[in-house]
This record gives structure tokens, sequence and C-alpha cells, in this order.
């Protein structure tokens, strides 16, 4: 048995900030400085009151309009998101009865950021070739924008709110691409170089800004970034017995163009192998793979036979890693 | 790859992208000010890129003088 990447469908805040919009009344900072050092034009910003969950239910819709599926064969949830609608209940229950899903239907979230999308895959992949379900609705979406303080720019300039579905399913007919194995990772040493303190149980309340809002030391997540995705890639294509030189397409979470190109150029991959996207729409955590996959479906970058890798990393810190083999031409 | 004193302070003067005549053994961050957060992501991929070095967890926050950089090359035996 076999699980399958079928498609994608993406769906973006409506609101467009500019880099100009975004320094004014902040000193030190030009909307060119932002351009340079992160390679964002733009990002997209959730409304007030538009949470993820609502990102991820217009995603799921939009799969479900282009007829890839009949939502009563969805057997099983994954909302992965560290933008949850509410403490409890779980986004994955709100929205299975949102979007119609079956009662019969397992639901449930995945909490982690940056690698979320890659868990979630080789989780769905799990549940396929356990026969556990045949047809998984892998919704990633977040809205750190929220968790930005408007004047940290060194945080609030890099993230964009948006969601994806994706449709993991036991058929081959129509799919985008074969799941492969997955290697994941975790390392809670560095949880406090990217968090947000207070809210929860830890820290309830705090007078203190930077608890309130999300802190990042982008100094030591770059240093960790560097040193595990080359990690994680050389132990996948290690137990999948390829070399870097087979593969085809490097997908990494993209923190932002200018940080992926650099990763490219610190591993001396070809440009023409690795991806590079979301100028226009910022960092989303969870969806930044899925929506990168989803623009080289439609431009159609990737050749059917050609072999990808998709490299989740950031907060936690958590990784994974999973393979792909292209079907779509 | 081994790298001379001059050539660790000509990758930090273009990371910092200010002029090599601003950068010396003695420079700290405090002198330079385009030497913030950013330009210390710069750092980090340079030392992977250039000289195939990773650093150990909250090694990168301390790269804010040229005697850091120089000292993690120095330790990992890249620096001639």
């Amino acid at each position: 048995m076999k699980a399958y990447l079928h498609s994608i469908a993406t769906e973006l805040a409506e609101r467009v900030q500019s880099n100009d919009e975004l320094v004014v009344g902040v000193e030190g900072w030009t909307a060119d400085r932002i351009r340079t050092k992160t390679g964002i034009a733009e990002r997209r910003i959730a409304a007030a009151d538009e949470t993820a969950g609502d990102l991820c239910f217009r995603a799921a819709e939009k799969l479900f309009a282009d007829g890839n599926i009949d939502r009563s064969t969805i057997d099983a949830l994954i909302v992965c998101t560290q933008s949850p609608d509410y403490f409890l209940p779980s986004t994955a229950c709100v929205l299975q009865d949102r979007l119609q899903l079956p009662q019969t239907v397992a639901a449930f979230d995945v909490t982690l950021g940056c690698s979320g999308y890659t868990y979630g895959l080789w989780l769905a992949r799990s549940l396929v070739l356990s026969d556990s379900a045949q047809n998984v609705l892998l919704l990633a979406g977040d809205t750190y924008s929220k968790y930005c303080h408007p004047k940290d720019l060194a945080v609030a300039s890099l993230f964009g709110d948006g969601a994806t579905a994706s449709l993991i399913t036991h058929q081959s007919e129509n799919a985008w691409a074969d799941i492969g194995p997955s290697v994941l990772g975790t390392n809670g040493q560095g949880a406090a170089n990217l968090i947000v303190k207070a809210g929860a149980s830890r820290l309830p309340t705090s007078e203190t800004q930077s608890d309130r809002y999300l802190y990042m030391n982008g100094a030591e997540i770059a240093s960790f970034a560097v040193s595990t995705v080359k990690m994680v890639v050389t132990s996948l294509l290690e137990k999948v017995a390829l070399p870097w030189s087979d593969i085809d397409g490097f997908v990494f979470h993209q923190a932002n163009p200018a940080f992926v190109q650099r990763l490219a150029a610190a591993y001396k991959l070809s440009p023409d192998k690795v991806p590079i996207g979301l100028a226009n729409v910022g960092n989303t955590c969870s969806a930044t793979i899925p929506m990168v996959l989803e623009q080289c479906a439609r431009s159609g970058r990737f050749q059917p036979g050609q072999k990808l890798v998709l490299v989740g990393f950031g907060v936690g810190y958590s990784w994974a890693a999973t393979l792909l083999e292209w079907k779509k031409s | 790859m081994s790298a001379t004193i001059n050539q660790v302070l000509d990758a930090i003067a273009e990371c910092l992208q200010v002029e090599r005549s601003q950068i010396s053994p003695q420079t700290t961050a405090a002198d330079v000010p385009a030497w913030d957060s950013m330009a210390v992501v710069e750092l980090v991929f340079m030392l992977q890129r250039d000289y195939d070095l990773t650093l150990p967890t909250a090694q990168a926050t301390t790269l804010t003088s040229v005697e850091a950089v120089l000292k993690v090359l120095r330790d990992a035996g890249k620096l001639a």
C-alpha cells in the first residue's frame, strides 16, 4: 500500500500590508531594508475577527469545490496550527462541524509550527499505510501576525497569515505525489528562542511586553536551521539510500525568501533545485511548504518521477524531512 | 578550507555590508551600527557556506565581535 498527496488548496488572509505601511513610526527601519534583508515585499494579515480556523475552513472548501474529494469520504482530519480558535476544544473538532465532515471522522490538532506540515504528512501517511484511514484532510494554517508586536519589526516584518488544505489518500489516481518516508526530530533546548511566553498555563498574564508577544532570537534560529536542515536531509537520504545529487527539488520551510536563498547557498545547492516563494505573503509557518508546493504544481515546475525533499524546521525546536516522488505532469 | 585573518575580515565586512576599513581584529558590534541581529544571521550563514562550520547551541548569539568569529574558526582548526 502507498499513500499519496492528492492535491493542495491555498487560502490567504485578504489584507495586504506593504513594507511602507509597516515601517511608519518605527525608528531604524525602512521598507528597502526589510526587502533587502528578508526578500519580503508585503504580507497577508488576518482581520481582527479572522482566525487560522477560518482560513483552514476556506482552504478546505476550495479543495472540495475543486471536485477533488467527496467530503463524506474523509475519515481523518488533522489541523496543524499554533493559532487555535480556542484553548479548548481543538480547532479540528470545530472544523469537523463547520466543514460538515462525517461524525465518524477522527479529528485532532497538531500544535507544531514550521515543522508542522512535514509532521502532518508523516502522520497522514502512517494512518493510510496502517489502514487506519483512507482519506486524510490535512489543514495547516496560522495567524502569527496576531502574536507580533506591531513595532517589533524583527518579527512583524516576517510573518503572514494563511492556510492550506491537503488531501492525503490511498488512491493514486490524479495524485500530485507519492509520499515517501520521513525523518523527524526535536530539541526542546531551543524552546526559548521562538516563543510566546504569556497567555497559557505557565504564565497566564504578564506586564512584560516581550512575554506577551512573539520573541525570536534570530541568530540562534538561523544557527539551528543551518546545522539541522543539513543533518535531517542527510539522515533521510541515508534512510532511502539516495545521494543528494539524485534529489530534483528541496522544498524548505519558507522562513523568508532571503533565508531560503542563504540556506541553499550555504549547502551549495543549485538555485533551480530550491523553490523560493511567498515574497508577497510572508512566513505562514506550518503552511509555507504546501503553499510553495501548490505554486510549483500550478506552474509545472516539477516533472513526473522527480524526487523532492520537503524540510520543515523551526519553533520547538522541531524538524521533519519527507521524501516525495512527483507524479503530476 | 583554512582562512587567513584578512580573509575573515573581508567576509565579515561583506556580511555587515560595510567598508573593509571599518573592520579590524579589535572591532566589536558596538563599533559598527550595522552589526545587528540580522548581521549575526549573515555571519552564521557565512560560516557554513565558506567554512562548512555549524555552531553549538547558544553560540550564535556570541558573534558580536571580530574576535568571537575568529575564535570560532580557530577552535574548529579553520584559521591559518
